[in-house]
């Protein structure tokens, strides 16, 4: 595993290469996309534990950090979705710089699904595969869900029972839009997500694509609807878990689902 | 300031990030370490936030995953937890020493963070201060009655009385079922790397005595085992460690620091622990 910065100049980014194990190079290399916030935080694992699971399986990987996230530089009020579908485009690049591997397979959960799917329409070269998780394809539904969720983490965790305790970290409306689950929502994020709505989200352009979703979205029918119409070969897939993505109590719990992980690397190594 | 990606460790198996400040870094650098399973950026980014602002100081940071935990492999003879996870911290500042001639070091960690940094700096005298956030704490009565007046704050007068006969009644049954043998009554708690009080005084005494400045911080999410301004004070009442470290309860900050408001307040904290160590320990020696 090789920990990097890469990038422009002004625009570094933090990646970490894991070339396929020699034995069985498969050539295919995967780029793993990252959601948002605290829900990266949560994937940590299932990410790396799905690296590793693709590199033995001969793939090469990039996991990398959008700028203004993770360790690459950039403050947090300083990330938003355009940027990040530009960083994709530039780590796409730097993974196709390292690697021999004829096809590339793209994975994102969460934002990092629909970043991935923005991503594939600009990108110079369009990956033969894309692997998209539960996208985010209601910008202003899932804004509501970070202000709510970051409320109900502030009185879990203050674990005094009396209820003025918890009253006491309610915050006002537009201190609540600036957070999300600890992490800072600037201001071109926010109006970028507001804007976020099923039907302005552009058909990726892919080899083709498997979209994962716990259950039936309102949303997520029409979606898939006009992807196949746009000429998308797209398969449905229905994944079933239990875990959450905001929890907050990363500290002492880990977040690997051993199903999802099995369905990405056999969907990401198939050879399909 | 400049970061720079890498790995170290006698197996190079642990991921770490390096931040340099502009310039010429100061003698003492600083060392974030995981809080938990959570990977080296820390809970909601804080470490990569604490290390660019130490950088703006003037110090040189490392944070990194110990293994097993975040990106970091366990080496080929892995020890256990605590014990590699110093093994682990000792080659980070071995790395800063070899690469940049840094020689002091400073550790901050939260929860299980604190605990190890709270081992690797008895074991190492190039550790000049620690800054624990939610690490060891220590009941007193005072603590209990605090808890419960907060828990019944508000209730009715009948809710509380009712509370108070159960507790009587687990005491009575307890101390009944002792008498009266029961094996499960005696049993000792579980095995735990909780230090003693009487051990924690002399390590405490051990670092004081060495210079070296101690900071613990507790949160508000830990009420039930730090309820109180002072309660580290009352614990250990007439040791003389207590008057050269400083302790800080933050009832309004939570364990994984999540408003930014409490972030930043994490982040005074430690720049105020810094500069200490620098100008009490590290200038005042040299």
């Amino acid at each position: 595993m090789t920990p990097f910065f890469f990038g422009p100049d002004e625009r570094q980014l933090f990646g970490l290469y894991q070339p396929g194990q020699t034995a069985s190079r498969a050539g295919v290399a995967a780029l793993l996309c990252n959601p948002f916030g605290q829900e990266t935080v949560r994937a940590h694992r299932m990410y790396r534990v799905l690296a590793d699971r693709l590199s033995r399986a001969g793939v090469d990987v990039l996991r990398f950090d959008y700028f203004a996230t993770g360790d690459s530089p950039g403050d947090d009020d300083e990330g938003e979705p355009a940027g990040w579908v530009d960083d994709l485009v530039v780590a796409h690049g730097e993974l196709l710089r390292r690697s021999l591997a004829t096809r590339v397979v793209w994975m994102g959960a969460r934002l990092g699904a629909t970043l991935a799917a923005m991503a594939s329409t600009v990108a110079p070269r369009a990956p033969d595969r894309l692997v998209l998780w539960e996208p985010i394809v209601d910008g202003p539904a899932y804004l509501q869900e970070l202000a709510e969720r970051h409320v109900e983490t502030l009185k879990a965790s203050f674990n005094a029972p009396a209820p003025w305790w918890s009253s006491m970290f309610d915050r006002s409306s537009e201190e609540i839009d600036r957070e999300g689950v600890g992490f800072e929502l600037g201001a071109s994020l926010r109006s970028q997500l507001a804007a976020m709505k099923q039907d302005v989200i552009p058909t990726p352009r892919a080899g083709r694509c498997d979209l994962i979703e716990r259950g039936e979205r309102p949303n997520m029918a029409t979606l898939a609807m006009r992807w196949r119409g746009a000429g998308l070969q797209l398969t449905e897939i229905t994944l079933k878990h239990d875990f959450d993505w905001l929890a907050a109590e990363a500290l002492n719990t880990a977040l690997v689902p051993t199903e999802a992980v099995q369905l990405l690397s056999q969907l990401m190594t198939d050879g399909k | 300031m400049k970061e720079l990606a890498t790995c170290l460790g006698p197996d190079q198996n642990l991921v770490a990030v390096v931040t340099l400040p502009d310039g010429e870094p100061k003698p003492l650098a600083f060392l974030m370490l995981n809080a938990g399973v959570v990977h080296r950026i820390g809970p909601h980014r804080t470490s990569v936030k604490i290390a660019r602002r130490l950088a703006e100081l003037g110090y040189a940071t490392i944070r990194f995953d110990i293994s097993g935990v975040g990106d970091s492999r366990p080496p080929r003879d892995a020890l256990p937890f605590r014990q590699q996870a110093v093994l682990d911290i000792k080659a980070a500042m071995d790395h800063l020493q070899d690469r940049y001639q840094l020689k002091q070091f400073g550790l901050y960690g939260i929860c299980a963070g604190a605990m190890n940094g709270y081992a690797a700096a008895l074991g190492d005298e190039r550790v000049v201060g620690l800054f624990m956030f939610d690490g060891y704490a220590f009941p007193t009565g005072k603590a209990s009655l605090v808890r419960f007046v907060s828990n019944w704050r508000g209730r009715s007068l009948r809710h509380v009385l009712g509370a108070v006969r159960n507790r009587m009644r687990r005491v009575l049954v307890g101390s009944w079922m002792k008498k009266d043998g029961n094996p499960a009554a005696l049993a000792p708690p579980a095995a735990s790397t909780h230090p003693t009080k009487e051990r924690f005084a002399v390590d405490l005494q051990t670092l004081i005595g060495r210079g070296a400045r101690v900071v613990s911080l507790y949160s508000g999410s830990v009420f039930e085992e730090y309820s109180y301004q002072g309660q580290l004070s009352d614990a250990f009442k007439g040791h003389s460690f207590l008057t050269q470290m400083t302790c800080h309860y933050a009832p309004t900050v939570d364990h994984l620091v999540t408003p930014l408001e409490a972030q930043r307040h994490l982040i005074e904290l430690i720049e105020d622990w810094a500069g200490d160590t620098f100008e009490k320990r590290v200038l005042a020696t040299t």
